[in-house]
């Protein structure tokens, strides 16, 4: 069971939407479509649940997965304000003539899954934020979809409840096993839950990755600066050696870049102090934090910020330091 | 409440209190049978009694709730329907949701004169139908104008109150569209499932206010029957409208009480029509933050 999206696209009348998007959807993922505002992301959404059809390119379900039992949960959830909880979680069931018996059954089961107990008769009007997101999901995965669209889904919550939100999604889809696709512009949130993110910006698709893979190697600088993670270092790129402040660093440079490049480091990475070697630094700000200080440091004129530091001894302002970085860094070309 | 609201609100219950209170408070007074200017000085349901033991009162009374139950209900169905079907393609073609609205604009006693210049035996389409030898005389043209059933009456009534009904109902329709009706369409409901259970009862309390506006207009209108009716056959208004051009102010009384059976009429029909929409899906208060 998935989904094949390829080379999609879609526009309102002279605008473009979404510009040749393509991404898989394997069994069990979940997928997360990351990016800033108004790049398209509700809009493919859209176009997959056949709200919407692209003017261009293909959407293929896979195995088990139908556009039938492909279900969207909306941004703001839309719960029926005129239904009772118990009504909304009934709802498509009802509408495919499934016997009473049988929904009242299975409403239970959901009331009991999404901790709904005693909420039955009250209106969406009448619960908190995250009682009626939990009811949007269950009205949902009561119809068993094999893959589920998440617009946004936790943007209206707090934090306390997101982490709650996070876990039950993880639980749900271990147990109910579908596919998700979800639509976020939370970093944290993409990263914790995706098992693979499609990166969009300018109309278009970035990236797609694991987040370990998106975190260790930003295909271009428009994905860098969205995840906006990263120093940026400018230098001398010669085969697999890059050489900033009188020093050389070994990077990775798939891209067989030559002359001035830019060499990506992001803001949490380990990174030692040595005596020989490495890469020389002044020490121009010390920030303590619980996970470790955050320190900026000048590089030539240039800014190198390190968050979660966890060096062999406090660092003091003013002071010079040599910086071990970890081999084969990401370079990119230079802006 | 604070000194400064009871000052602001002074003129909308000064305007109430004088041309609304004071004037159902004679208006009762007079049908109660206390008209001291025609030495009248005693209380009485006597009047009351009268008119609604006439024939002819009550006759008027069934007629103008068979116009206005006709005309309202039509204009209502028939203003949804055109409102769906706008909502579906006016995306594309939106001039069409704006000539729609055009009758809005137009006076009821100028749309009444069209419509008898239109449907009248010696009108535009009786002698169109002539020129077509569909006809051969004006005579064989079926009477639309001044007719028993008032068909003039109530083609006026939808040709003015479809609009007003559709446009209402557009914007709500096109809110719905991109939300509810949309979630219910998702969920698997078909395109008739999501209209009965979902549209229809979250526009019913609209329909219920749009229901309480058009049928008090025509029930109690007076100048479309009276360009239009059949002189046989008065509505409510043009009864009382009669009863008060009587030279004897005896009759005074009488078209008093006719005039407070029409108000209560259609108060009586504004609570029976919030009372079923709130027992009707979608009428519930607490579903609204």
């Amino acid at each position: 069971m998935g989904l094949n999206v390829k080379n999609i696209s879609y526009r309102y009348g002279k605008r473009e939407i979404v510009n040749d998007v393509s991404f898989v959807v394997h069994e069990d993922e979940i997928i997360t479509l990351f990016g800033p505002s108004g790049v398209g992301k509700t809009t493919i959404l859209k176009m997959i649940v056949g709200m919407l059809t692209p003017q261009t390119g293909t959407i293929e379900f896979t195995g088990e997965s139908t556009r039938k039992n492909t279900l969207l949960v909306f941004q703001d959830y839309l719960l029926f304000p005129h239904m009772t909880v118990a009504e909304n979680i009934a709802f498509g069931l009802k509408m495919r003539h499934v016997a009473r018996a049988e929904i009242d059954q299975r409403v239970q089961e959901m009331v009991a899954e999404f901790q709904l107990e005693g909420l039955e008769k009250q209106y969406p009007a009448e619960l908190s934020g995250g009682q009626q997101q939990r009811v949007a999901l269950a009205r949902a995965i009561i119809l068993r979809p094999k893959l589920l669209l998440l617009d946004e889904p936790f943007s209206s919550l707090d934090s306390n409840l997101r982490q709650q939100m996070y876990e039950y999604l993880q639980r749900l889809q271990a147990h109910y096993h579908f596919g998700v696709i979800m639509v976020s512009h939370d970093q944290e949130e993409a990263f914790l839950l995706s098992t693979r993110v499609v990166v969009l910006a300018n109309q278009r698709v970035q990236q797609v990755a694991s987040p370990q893979e998106l975190y260790a190697h930003p295909a271009n600088r428009t994905v860098a600066d969205f995840l906006g993670c990263f120093n940026y270092l400018t230098g001398e790129v010669n085969g697999q050696t890059f050489a900033v402040a009188g020093s050389q660093l070994s990077v990775n440079n798939p891209g067989r870049l030559q002359g001035t490049a830019t060499l990506l480091v992001p803001f949490v990475t380990q990174v030692g102090l040595t005596t020989q070697g490495g890469l020389s630094a002044t020490v121009q700000q010390v920030h303590w934090q619980p996970a470790g200080p955050t320190v900026i440091f000048d590089v030539a004129g240039q800014q190198l910020k390190l968050q979660q530091t966890n060096f062999s001894r406090p660092l003091k302002v003013g002071e010079q330091v040599r910086l071990t970085l970890p081999a084969g860094g990401q370079l990119l070309p230079c802006q | 409440m604070k000194k400064r609201h009871l000052l602001l609100i002074l003129p909308f219950v000064g305007l109430n209190s004088v041309v609304i209170i004071a004037a159902l408070f004679k208006s009762l007074a007079v049908s109660l049978g206390y008209y001291p200017i025609i030495g009248l000085n005693e209380v009485t349901l006597s009047y009351y009694r009268e008119v609604l033991h006439d024939h002819y009162f009550v006759q008027s009374l069934l007629y103008s709730l068979y116009l206005g139950l006709l005309a309202t209900v039509g204009a209502l169905v028939l203003g949804l329907l055109m409102a769906l079907i706008l909502e579906r393609v006016a995306g594309r073609h939106r001039f069409l949701a704006r000539l729609f609205a055009v009758p809005i604009t137009i006076p009821h006693i100028i749309v009444a004169l069209m419509i008898m210049q239109l449907l009248s035996q010696s009108g535009l389409i009786s002698r169109l139908a002539i020129h077509l030898h569909l006809i051969t005389s004006i005579d064989d043209f079926p009477l639309l104008v001044n007719d028993r059933w008032g068909i003039a009456i109530i083609v006026v009534f939808l040709y003015k109150e479809i609009p007003y009904v559709a446009v209402t109902m557009l914007a709500i329709l096109r809110q719905l569209r991109g939300s509810y009706t949309t979630a219910a369409r998702n969920l698997g409901a078909s395109r008739w499932q999501a209209f009965w259970h979902v549209t229809l009862p979250l526009i019913q309390p609209t329909l219920c206010t749009l229901f309480i506006i058009l049928f008090c207009f025509t029930f109690a209108n007076f100048e479309v029957p009276y360009i239009l009716g059949n002189p046989s056959n008065e509505t409510i208004a043009l009864t009382i409208y009669n009863q008060f051009l009587q030279p004897d102010l005896q009759s005074r009384p009488a078209a008093f009480a006719l005039n407070t059976i029409l108000s209560l009429f259609c108060l009586a029909v504004t609570l029976l029509a919030l009372l079923l929409s709130r027992l009707l899906p979608g009428g519930k208060d607490r579903y609204v933050k």
